[in-house]
């Protein structure tokens, strides 16, 4: 709560309660005494009186979407409805401008609510990061009669957004994947890579185009096809080596950079994934889990749940996180490539660690 | 975009209604009583009245009005700004025709509209400038408050707060007082000391010094035979620390009577004996303080330094060295002889019917008798200039008389502006303990300065008194005003220390003088006592001359500032008492909410204040996801499962099914007991 005193009308009122007290003690009867108890009322009142326009006040905030996605826009509403007999007056909702834009919502707006009323405010929401954060109405201001103070406080219940980041091509300029390609002979025993080998057969409808040996078939008349040998494919590591949360984990800084951590994770998955390279994921949610990505569906399933599962359980997983991140990288089976994602140093160039 | 769900008319229709209601009592009440004030009916004819004559009488006035607002046009506005018509008709009934001044319920309803309806429009026209007002409820609510508060009919009576701030000050007096010696200061501040004070910048202070307690009232009563009235004039008292010539006073007193053949009733005109008792406050001294003329002083003499509690018992001469019968006798040049010790004695008895030897022993007048009056130091004029001599001898060229030089003297020095922002002599270190730093202090004050308090003036009539040939002397002490209401007690503080001049006149004896022109001389405050078929010779008395005259005194100054200080310290006072109020009401009524609420209630309170005690316990508590359990492990290792145990049955109220969801007395009390051990380990930590 914070209460901000207009000092110019808290001084005259406080002039105005001393003229009162200087009135009465000269004059007795209702003439002074009224007028004295109603200025001595007014302001310990008002305060009552908020406090019971907060205490009765609802605010329901929903989005059309359960998971949003940065950059879209999405539907919202709010309702606001006083459950009292009290009517709250010109209400100011401030709302969380610095992470999302609500298109037909300004900020400070002010709302009237009479006695048992229900008003609903629609608008249009375009969340400008990923992560899991609060989006909508953050706080009310109401003021007294006199405007001597306006009291502001939070909601009481925050709508909690979860914005899925945007895949895009940011990781694909950072990852060669020439350069993570191994060519040691250990493969994984997940996955493999199919090659025309060197046995033969004669061909059967189906079999691709490409596998039909043209030289042999041409010796023998007929159609010849090479059996394919199974190759087992590269494997790749991604550590997100993710920040401990801050102890406000509304600050918009930190926003702002687990939104580059989400997106440049979630791209190098993308890149990954879409080349068929088998990957295993390690981050933090909770204690450390282990993700393998080696379908199209493996990749959805962690799109749509990472975003707001990156978390320590406690300082022994971060602990355990960061000697991960630099020491298992090194000690790594040599057919696997780690890349560790850093997310404290995400703003700078050395969040990226390549080890081929 | 905005959309309204569901908003019921009621409200505004049921608080307009009240409004309305309102104004229609207020023209019913103040209309009745303006009736009975022009006499068309009375009190009577409306108490006889049955009372459902009156019930249905105000029922049809307030439909008729009601109906008729609708044949208004503008009744918004109307509404705003006749609120203050009424309030002024309603102030001027109050105060002009002296209506609304009994405990009458139809006064306490009017007042109420009145006032609860000013609010509303001022709200309205200044705060929202006529773009909506804020709910009339609020307004409302206030009514009913300060209807149910007590209305007197008398005004505040502060006396309580006052004797609470007295109390308070005067703990803080006591405190300072007891030690003060330890942090000596170089700046000087009024308040009774030593001739060593250099004239230098002053310092008010209103410390309390003396307590005088006296029978006798503190005026005199005279004949002014101008407006042919019956007046008085407040009494001044002159209390040195010094009382070596008091004695002396008094015999040379008696012979100066003697010789003038004065008798009893003559005697009363000017002078008479006193008694009064004094007790010190907040002083320190070897001196006794007494009034001017003490012939008997009963204090402790075994206490060598005088403090704080110490009394003394006085009788004095008092004399009034203004009545133009005695100053007619200084001017007498004929030699007066000393009376023996038994005239002197059976005069005293005639005129005062005191016993003479109860004050001065024989063997102790006959050494008064023989010894030199004037000691040679009282006419000292070391250090003094040439351009001092000839002012003296330019202001008493007319003088004829030692008492003539006196007064022309006296009257030269008045004429000087006061201030006490003033400074002292042309060598820092000039003091009034030697008469070559008198003489330095009056030689810049008389030809520099030209401006001073009473240190300036006293040693600037010295000086000028002892190069005419006059023996003269400093006198230190109190000078007090007394009120003109009789007191059981009188206060002399800190501002009245003063000191003043005395001169020796032969025939007469050492007479004192005014020379700070801020007080009154002897002459403006005589008793103005004149025998029977006397004319009047001193100037007309006016009452108010005083206050004019001395409007820069700056006891004034004092006694306005303490009024003022008084006045904030009651408000601030008034305040802190205020806050500390609601504060222990909170606490009341917290304890209130937790004994009579619902074991599950009980429960909530409980755990919150667990958390709040486990947070405080570590440095950084860490990141609060909103779950209980991750404090569990933030307890005292003794106390993890009782504290699991304890949020577990909360969570099992909050999410349990209705028939799990209870809690029972005992795991509320295990919870309450829980929180107390964890309030006692946060503290100890």
């Amino acid at each position: 709560m914070k209460l901000k005193v207009h000092k110019g009308r808290l001084i005259l009122y406080f002039g105005v309660l001393v003229l009162s007290i200087v009135f009465a003690s000269f004059y007795g009867g209702p003439v002074s005494y009224l007028w004295l108890h109603a200025m001595m009322l007014l302001l310990p009142l008002s305060f009552f009186y908020l406090f019971l326009n907060y205490f009765f006040l609802r605010i329901y905030q929903e989005v059309d979407m359960i998971k949003l996605t940065k950059g879209e826009t999405h539907t919202y509403s709010a309702v606001l409805e006083n459950v009292s007999i009290l009517p709250l007056h010109k209400m100011k909702l401030h709302l969380y401008t610095d992470r999302c834009r609500l298109f037909d919502m300004e900020d400070e707006m002010t709302v009237s609510l009479n006695t048992l009323e229900r008003k609903e405010l629609s608008s249009g929401i375009r969340c400008m990061y990923a992560g899991a954060y609060y989006v909508g109405i953050k706080a009310i201001t109401l003021s007294d009669a006199f405007h001597i103070m306006d009291v502001t406080m939070d909601i009481p219940w925050n709508f909690r957004a979860i914005v899925r980041p945007q895949i895009s091509d940011m990781a694909a300029s950072a990852l060669d994947i020439e350069n993570l390609r191994n060519n040691t002979g250990f493969k994984s025993e997940n996955k493999f890579e199919e090659i025309p080998g060197n046995d033969m057969r004669s061909y059967i409808p189906g079999d691709p185009l490409h596998s039909i040996n043209w030289k042999i078939s041409a010796k023998f008349s007929k159609l010849v096809v090479r059996l394919p040998e199974k190759m087992e494919k590269k494997t790749v590591t991604l550590l997100l080596f993710a920040s401990k949360a801050p102890k406000d984990t509304q600050d918009i800084e930190f926003l702002k950079k687990r939104d580059s951590f989400l997106e440049f994770m979630i791209s190098a998955a993308w890149y990954f994934s879409d080349q068929g390279i088998p990957l295993r994921v390690l981050y933090p949610s909770g204690d450390i889990i282990e993700k393998n990505i080696l379908t199209y569906n493996d990749f959805t399933e962690f799109y749509d749940t990472v975003t707001d599962h990156i978390f320590y359980g406690s300082d022994s997983v971060y602990e355990k996180m960061q000697s991960l991140s630099f020491t298992q990288g090194e000690q790594r089976n040599e057919s696997d490539t780690w890349i560790v994602i850093e997310e404290d140093s995400i703003q700078s160039e050395d969040f990226l660690r390549i080890y081929n | 975009m905005k959309k309204i769900l569901s908003n019921p008319k009621t409200s505004y229709v049921f608080t307009t209604e009240i409004k309305k209601l309102f104004y229609a009592l207020i023209i019913l009440i103040l209309g009745v009583r303006i009736c009975l004030l022009a006499n068309a009916f009375s009190f009577d004819a409306i108490f006889n009245l049955p009372v459902y004559e009156i019930a249905l009488f105000t029922v049809i006035f307030l439909i008729l009005f009601r109906l008729s607002i609708n044949f208004f046009t503008s009744k918004k506005t109307l509404s705003l700004y006749a609120v203050f018509v009424f309030d002024v008709l309603a102030v001027y009934l109050r105060f002009a025709k002296h209506l609304f001044v009994g405990d009458r319920i139809s006064d306490r309803i009017l007042f109420l509209c009145l006032t609860v309806l000013t609010l509303v429009s001022l709200q309205e026209i200044l705060i929202e400038k006529n773009t909506g007002a804020f709910p009339f409820h609020y307004f409302l609510l206030l009514a009913l408050l300060v209807f149910v508060l007590p209305v007197k009919q008398t005004p505040i009576d502060w006396s309580p707060v006052k004797h609470m701030m007295e109390a308070a000050s005067e703990g803080a007096q006591n405190t300072f007082y007891s030690i003060e010696s330890i942090f000596q200061t170089k700046s000087f501040g009024t308040g009774y000391g030593s001739f060593s004070v250099t004239g230098g910048k002053l310092n008010l202070t209103t410390k309390k010094q003396l307590i005088l307690t006296t029978s006798e009232t503190p005026y005199h009563i005279f004949y002014d035979k101008d407006s042919g009235k019956r007046k008085i004039v407040k009494k001044t008292l002159y209390l040195p620390g010094t009382h070596e010539d008091d004695k002396r006073m008094l015999v040379d007193f008696l012979s100066l009577l003697h010789a003038n053949e004065i008798d009893e009733d003559t005697a009363a005109l000017y002078s008479k004996i006193s008694e009064m008792d004094i007790e010190y406050i907040y002083l320190k001294t070897e001196d006794e303080i007494a009034p001017y003329g003490s012939v008997l002083i009963n204090g402790d003499s075994s206490v060598t330094l005088h403090k704080k509690g110490y009394t003394l018992h006085t009788i004095y001469l008092d004399i009034d060295y203004g009545s133009p019968y005695l100053t007619a006798m200084y001017q007498n040049k004929k030699d007066i002889a000393p009376l023996s010790y038994e005239d002197a004695s059976d005069y005293a008895k005639e005129l005062y019917r005191i016993d003479l030897s109860r004050f001065i022993s024989e063997s102790e007048y006959d050494e008064i008798v023989n010894r030199d009056a004037a000691a040679k130091d009282t006419l000292d004029t070391k250090g003094t200039t040439a351009e001092m001599k000839a002012l003296a001898e330019e202001i008493t060229k007319d003088c004829s008389t030692d008492f003539e030089k006196c007064v022309a003297i006296e009257t030269y020095l008045r004429q000087f502006p006061y201030t006490t922002d003033a400074v002292g002599g042309y060598n820092q270190d000039s003091t009034m303990e030697t008469p070559e730093g008198m003489a330095d202090i009056a030689n810049r004050f008389l030809f520099e300065t030209k401006e001073g308090y009473c240190v300036h003036y006293t040693s600037s009539m010295v000086t000028l008194l002892r190069l005419c040939g006059i023996p003269a002397k400093a006198v230190m002490g109190y000078r007090y005003d007394f009120p003109v209401g009789s007191q059981m007690e009188y206060i002399v503080t800190a501002d009245c220390a003063h000191t003043w001049t005395e001169a020796y006149i032969k025939n007469v004896g050492w007479v004192p003088f005014e020379p700070t022109g801020v007080y009154p001389s002897a002459t403006l405050r005589s008793w103005r006592k004149t025998a029977e078929g006397d004319p009047d010779v001193l100037p007309a008395y006016e009452e108010d001359s005083s206050e004019d005259k001395f409007s820069d005194n700056f006891a004034q100054i004092t006694e306005r500032k303490t009024k003022m200080a008084k006045v904030i310290g009651i408000l601030i006072g008034s305040l802190v008492a205020l806050v500390l109020l609601v504060l222990f009401f909170t606490v009341i009524i917290k304890n209130l909410c937790y004994r009579f609420a619902t074991p599950k209630t009980r429960l909530k309170i409980d755990v919150e204040l667990i958390k709040k005690y486990l947070s405080r316990l570590v440095d950084e508590p860490g990141n609060d996801r909103g779950l209980y359990f991750d404090y569990v492990s933030l307890a005292p290792e003794k106390m993890k499962d009782d504290v699991k145990k304890v949020v577990s049955v909360y969570y099992r109220s909050l999410y349990g099914s209705t028939d799990h969801s209870s809690v029972s007395e005992a795991e509320s009390y295990f919870a309450k007991n829980l929180r107390k051990d964890l309030k006692k380990v946060h503290k100890e930590a």
